[in-house]
């Protein structure tokens, strides 16, 4: 019999057990009568012999082995009957933990899809993301650096110990379904999706036919793209999509949900196909490369053949490729600096649970004091003080777990709409799910929380002194459960007390926030995305005619009073940069300062309400110059001289450089970064 | 009664087993055999008799069923196991090798005393 079969027939045990010590006592007795003992003593004598029925039974049951189960067994039904007599504590108990368990569990669900999820592909530990890296670079401010196409294609052919795909960022537009649409899509080579272990919604994955240039022109959809303009339907394969002009065959639907380098792209395509020079060059580094670890490589090993292939790329193309080498990592989803916020908040959510507790304690305690007799009762009766703290710890553990059991249901209710309130967008949102994480957090919590709570009134379980308490009559709380009880009011305030001065000041910093001049005027500014079609990027006249064309059709719209053409637009995307350099001597590349640079065209100014502060803003006539707007005092200094005026100049490469012709700057901001904004070369 | 000595620690198991393999015996039975066989010797306290019983049966190194006495009344009958018995023999030989050892020992100081 196993040990809970014997639970489940524990009746039927007892039952046999008193038959075999009647048996005994009967046989013994009727052997002693036999001899000529009068009934009574010789039921007398049997029992003496025995040694007590009711003793040696309980060394039975002992020898069992399934004593404490049944103890825990005994103590939640009586605990239930308990929280029954009393449904009002019961409930708000329950609803008091509900709520702590509840919000810890949401907050727990947000980090744990956040930051603890693995990413959403077979054995993630397995892939790899390959990034360049130069000792000069410092990834940690400018993030790491991607590969230049050639030597993507070479660091894949060489490669044994990993399988390498790779991506480029595109936009273009998209014409025939309706409205033209400016896209997101991604050039990607043929294999990414085996390297990433992931099966298309319908289709096929490019093949390594389609990775070549002069190949049939074929794209992937993405799912919520096939969704909005071909409603899910199949017939959506093998037909035609117009991308910037060309005729694209779709050929699969990426699989709901499918992100790559933290975006859902609209459309992908054959990354071989593009004939763009920037891929032809070992220069530029446009490419995003992730792989797989081939079976029995490590991550070491594909590290030192990555630096081998580098250290050859470096000698054999010295002027694009010196002091030029790969890194391998291990592949993380990219969250930002979304991770100390989320810990903070659950350690806060972590505080109210505590708060919760202490409440549900102080219920359990005065509970206790109007307990007392009956424990003093059962103590006289022979129970163990471990065995009343166990019992009391029963009940308490079962209404952490009927509150958590709530406050689990109250967490998978919740949390979309905390989601959804996540101010800006929280990366990885899509990974918050109830799993079986989520579900053993809340489970420790509310188990923990159920000992917590129940352990300080528990502890009060009588010892000595049993005759005091069975006379005393009164039943107010005194001595040590007056200063526990003190402990935890005392204890509460402190709680509530942090958390208060902690939200008020989170109140204020938001307050600060909207009250917060970004230096622009963005009421009643609208923005729209738009492509010009690479036909028309051949020739730089065309470029500024076209342009030229968008804005005058944009100023004829009835109630539009300014338009503008800006390349990044300020605070929701962006992050070019140029060098710039406030002497008369140009630095060295590598000295000099970056800052975040905007190309606009000249009405951006009133569009966007930008206040002058020195200088002059540039005209169509200003071809190559910049406007410096600095939003800090400290940063005006960098570009303004009080005896020179206005002098900055800036530019990348071989651009010609550009003069700051006009200052705009701040006292206060929301980024203290320098904002420059240039002359767009297709708009001037 | 004052004259018998207790029994040593742990033969009690071995007892049981010894008594039960002569053939399926009921609780009362065995410790009537035990003070039969110890010829009322060795103290045998009925009360653990029958802990130690369920103990064994929770080895599973005896199984217990219920059957009629010649009497015509209900009892538990218990019986060795295959476990049971390979016990049985690992436990008399390892206890034969102490009593042995006990003796040879005894006889050793007898001799130096001398």
């Amino acid at each position: 019999m196993n040990w809970w079969q014997r639970l489940l027939r524990r009746n039927e045990m007892e039952r046999q057990l008193e038959k075999e010590m009647r048996f005994h006592l009967e046989q013994h007795a009727s052997e002693l009568i036999a001899r000529g003992v009068s009934f009574a003593e010789a039921q007398r004598r049997a029992r003496i012999t025995l040694g007590g029925p009711e003793q040696v039974k309980e060394e039975c049951r002992d020898a069992r082995g399934t004593r404490w189960l049944e103890d825990f067994w005994q103590d939640l039904r009586y605990a239930m009957r308990m929280l029954r007599q009393r449904p009002g504590f019961t409930a708000i108990a329950i609803l008091t933990l509900a709520l702590g368990v509840g919000a810890s569990t949401v907050m727990f669900m947000v980090v744990n899809g956040v930051l603890l999820r693995p990413l959403p592909y077979p054995h993630p530990d397995r892939l790899v993301a390959v990034h360049g890296h130069t000792e000069t670079w410092n990834a940690k401010l400018y993030g790491e650096q991607n590969v230049a196409y050639p030597d993507f294609l070479d660091c894949q052919r060489e490669s044994r110990s990993l399988t390498l795909a790779g991506s480029i960022f595109n936009d273009g537009t998209v014409s025939g379904l309706g409205d033209p649409e400016h896209v997101d899509f991604q050039e990607i080579s043929s294999n990414i999706f085996s390297v990433l272990g992931v099966q298309l919604a319908q289709g096929r994955a490019f093949l390594p036919e389609d990775d070549r240039p002069g190949a049939a022109t074929v794209a992937i959809l993405g799912y919520t793209f096939w969704e909005r303009h071909f409603s899910g339907r199949a017939d959506a394969l093998s037909a035609s999509v117009t991308l910037d002009g060309r005729l694209y065959t779709v050929v699969g639907i990426a699989p709901a949900g499918f992100r790559l380098r933290d975006t859902e792209p609209d459309l992908l395509t054959p990354l071989g196909q593009d004939t763009a020079k920037f891929l032809q060059s070992r220069g530029p580094h446009p490419v995003g490369v992730v792989a797989r670890l081939n079976p029995g490589a490590t991550l070491a090993q594909a590290q030192e053949e990555l630096s081998l292939i580098g250290r050859h790329l470096a000698e054999q193309f010295k002027d694009t490729n010196a002091d030029r080498s790969f890194k391998a990592e291990q592949l993380r989803p990219h969250v930002g600096d979304v991770g100390s916020t989320l810990w903070l908040l659950l350690g806060a959510v972590g505080l109210v649970l505590l708060i919760a507790c202490t409440n549900v304690a102080s219920l359990l305690l005065a509970r206790a004091v109007s307990r007392e007799r009956e424990l003093a009762i059962r103590s006289a009766l022979g129970a163990g003080r471990g065995r009343l703290v166990r019992q009391c710890l029963t009940e308490s553990a079962m209404l952490g777990l009927f509150g958590g059991a709530l406050g689990v249901g109250l967490a998978a209710v919740g949390f979309q709409p905390f989601v959804a309130f996540w101010p800006g967008t929280l990366p990885r949102a899509e990974e918050v799910q109830l799993d079986w994480r989520v579900l053993l957090f809340a489970l420790s919590v509310s188990l923990a929380s159920g000992i917590v709570f129940g352990l300080a009134p528990a502890l009060r379980a009588p010892v000595g002194k049993l005759e005091q308490v069975l006379r005393a009559r009164g039943r107010s709380v005194v001595g040590s459960s007056r200063r526990l009880h003190s402990t935890f009011v005392i204890s509460e305030l402190a709680l509530a007390v942090v958390l208060l001065v902690a939200a008020g000041m989170l109140g204020r910093t938001l307050l600060h926030l909207t009250s917060l001049d970004p230096g622009v005027n963005i009421r009643n500014v609208l923005v729209s995305r738009m492509a010009l079609s690479p036909g028309v990027l051949a020739d730089n006249g065309r470029i500024r005619a076209a342009w030229q064309d968008v804005l005058e059709r944009a100023r004829r719209v009835p109630g539009v009073q300014s338009v503008a053409i800006v390349d990044t637009f300020p605070m929701r995307e962006g992050n070019n940069t140029l060098g710039y350099w406030p002497t008369a001597d140009v630095p060295p590349e590598k000295e000099r300062p970056l800052t975040l640079a905007t190309s606009v065209s000249p009405e951006y100014f009133n569009v966007m309400g930008i206040p002058l502060r020195q200088g002059r803003f540039f005209n169509e006539q200003d071809r190559s110059a910049a406007s410096v707007w600095r939003r800090t005092k400290r940063g005006r200094k960098a570009f303004v001289d009080a005896r020179h005026g206005v002098r900055a100049v800036c530019g990348r490469g071989s651009r010609r450089p550009c003069a700051a012709l006009g200052v705009g700057w701040r006292r206060s901001g929301a980024d203290s970064r320098t904002v420059l904004l240039s002359v767009c070369p297709a708009a001037g | 009664m004052n004259a018998k000595s207790d029994l040593p620690q742990g033969t009690l198991d071995l007892l049981i087993l010894k008594v039960v393999a002569l053939g399926p015996v009921h609780g009362y039975a065995i410790a009537q055999r035990l003070e039969q066989v110890s010829r009322h010797v060795v103290q045998v306290p009925q009360g653990s008799l029958y802990p130690a019983l369920h103990r064994l049966e929770n080895r599973g190194l005896l199984v217990a069923d219920w059957k009629e006495t010649e009497t015509g009344r209900e009892a538990k009958f218990y019986r060795l196991t295959a476990k049971g018995r390979a016990q049985l023999e690992t436990e008399a030989a390892s206890w034969e090798r102490l009593t042995e050892a006990v003796a040879l020992i005894m006889k050793l100081s007898e001799g130096g005393a001398e």
